[in-house]
């Protein structure tokens, strides 16, 4: 079990949507959503999801979203109860399960 | 990259309607032809054999990739179901600095997307596009930037206007002094086109080097150095004129240019021939020693004086 506040797991999401999309994190709730309000593309989800994990793993979190629930996020209020769940049930991660995509 | 040393390539090895033969068949006479240092990133034992055919292979590096996007595929969607995909491998070795500049002939949005999410975009830009030079006159002489040539589809407005900002720091190091810009529309008047042109024409109205709408006729005449438009009608274009007047294998830079990322990324023709491959490596080798996209990066941070409307 990984414990982290609910406050600063929004933060840090609200965070990384705003460095990908250009946006104010001020201007960001629940209801906001991706494509219709932000204008965000499967690319720009993408990046956030990544960005989002890789900044967790730096804090000791391992995780990863589910190819299918990124193909489903419709609103930050998705994305964050999407990370939330996960970080609940998170293990700590290790050096070694640290990279995604590491070549040879 | 390093001043001084030669720049070191990352071919997408699986990328192309022809891979993993034309890549491993261009990589080997970059090598042995040109003196390039290359890194060929694809499934081994396939790259190997088609290495072993054209001799000369034990020269080249290959980077072992286990999967590859098709070009049905979602792209960003794709890359993240598989992180062992050639084209998001090759973009992760510049972003390690292992390489300085990448050529695919892959899936567009593939390598756009390996791109963003391995590199990051340049500050303020939001999306990258896609520049091709059309060999047509230019009032700058070195033919014109079709910015986007096959990125996003459906921009917002704003993106259109800032990938009209980047075609014109990319026509300033062609050679025009003073880019002038216009936006690809069916009449001249501001008022002209669909709603995506009226709002892009309203971003850039206070850009000193846009010019105004230009229509396909004035674009062919040479009327601006850069021409601006969205993703699915540059593309629409870009092979419109293909069509017209064939590829010439071997004469031609071989690919168009992504910009907005902070390394040189070359996307070549999906049919690309061992020759146009070949190219697209050579010019890669040259805009990464001239540091072309560190460059344009330091002209989109810097104020522009273009032409006067």
């Amino acid at each position: 079990m990984t414990t982290m506040a609910e406050a600063a797991m929004i933060d840090l999401i609200h965070g990384e949507i705003a460095a990908v999309l250009g946006t104010d994190p001020s201007t960001l709730d629940a209801a906001t959503r991706f494509a219709e309000d932000l204008q965000a593309d499967s690319l720009d989800l993408v990046e956030i999801v990544e960005r989002v994990e890789a900044e967790l793993r730096g804090r000791g979190i391992e995780i990863t979203l589910p190819d299918e629930d990124v193909a489903g996020l419709a609103t930050v209020g998705d994305a964050r109860a999407r990370f939330l769940a996960l970080v609940d049930t998170a293990p700590p991660s290790t050096p070694a399960s640290s990279q995604r995509g590491e070549t040879t | 990259m390093t001043k001084g040393r030669r720049p070191v390539l990352a071919l997408d090895g699986m990328g192309g309607d022809h891979a993993p033969r034309v890549a491993a068949r261009a990589a080997a006479r970059a090598v042995s032809e040109h003196g390039l240092e290359l890194r060929l990133v694809g499934e081994p034992t396939r790259l190997g054999e088609e290495l072993a055919v054209v001799g000369g292979g034990d020269a080249v590096a290959v980077v072992p990739a286990a999967e590859q996007v098709d070009m049905e595929e979602e792209p960003a969607l794709a890359l993240r179901a598989k992180p062992q995909a050639s084209i998001r491998i090759a973009a992760g070795l510049l972003a390690a600095g292992r390489a300085d500049a990448l050529v695919s002939a892959g899936s567009t949005g593939a390598t756009l997307a390996a791109v963003v999410l391995e590199l990051g975009r340049l500050p303020g830009i939001r999306r990258p596009v896609i520049a091709a030079v059309l060999p047509v006159p230019s009032p700058g002489g070195r033919g014109v930037v079709l910015v986007d040539a096959g990125g996003g589809a459906d921009p917002p407005p704003a993106a259109l206007a800032a990938a009209a900002r980047m075609g014109a720091a990319y026509a300033r190091l062609l050679g025009a002094a003073d880019p002038r810009i216009g936006l690809l529309n069916v009449g001249a008047e501001a008022g002209k086109g669909s709603a995506l042109a009226r709002a892009a024409y309203a971003e850039l109205a206070g850009e000193p080097a846009f010019v105004g709408n230009v229509e396909p006729a004035g674009v062919l005449a040479g009327a601006v150095d850069v021409v601006a438009t969205d993703g699915f009608t540059g593309n629409i274009v870009l092979k419109t004129l293909e069509a017209a007047a064939p590829r010439q294998g071997g004469t031609g830079p071989g690919a168009a240019l992504l910009l907005g990322v902070p390394e040189e990324v070359l996307i070549a023709h999906g049919a690309a021939d061992e020759d146009e491959l070949l190219a697209a490596l050579c010019t890669a080798a040259e805009i990464a020693e001239a540091g072309l996209a560190e460059r344009i990066a330091a002209l989109l941070e810097a104020p522009v004086e273009g032409a006067a409307r």
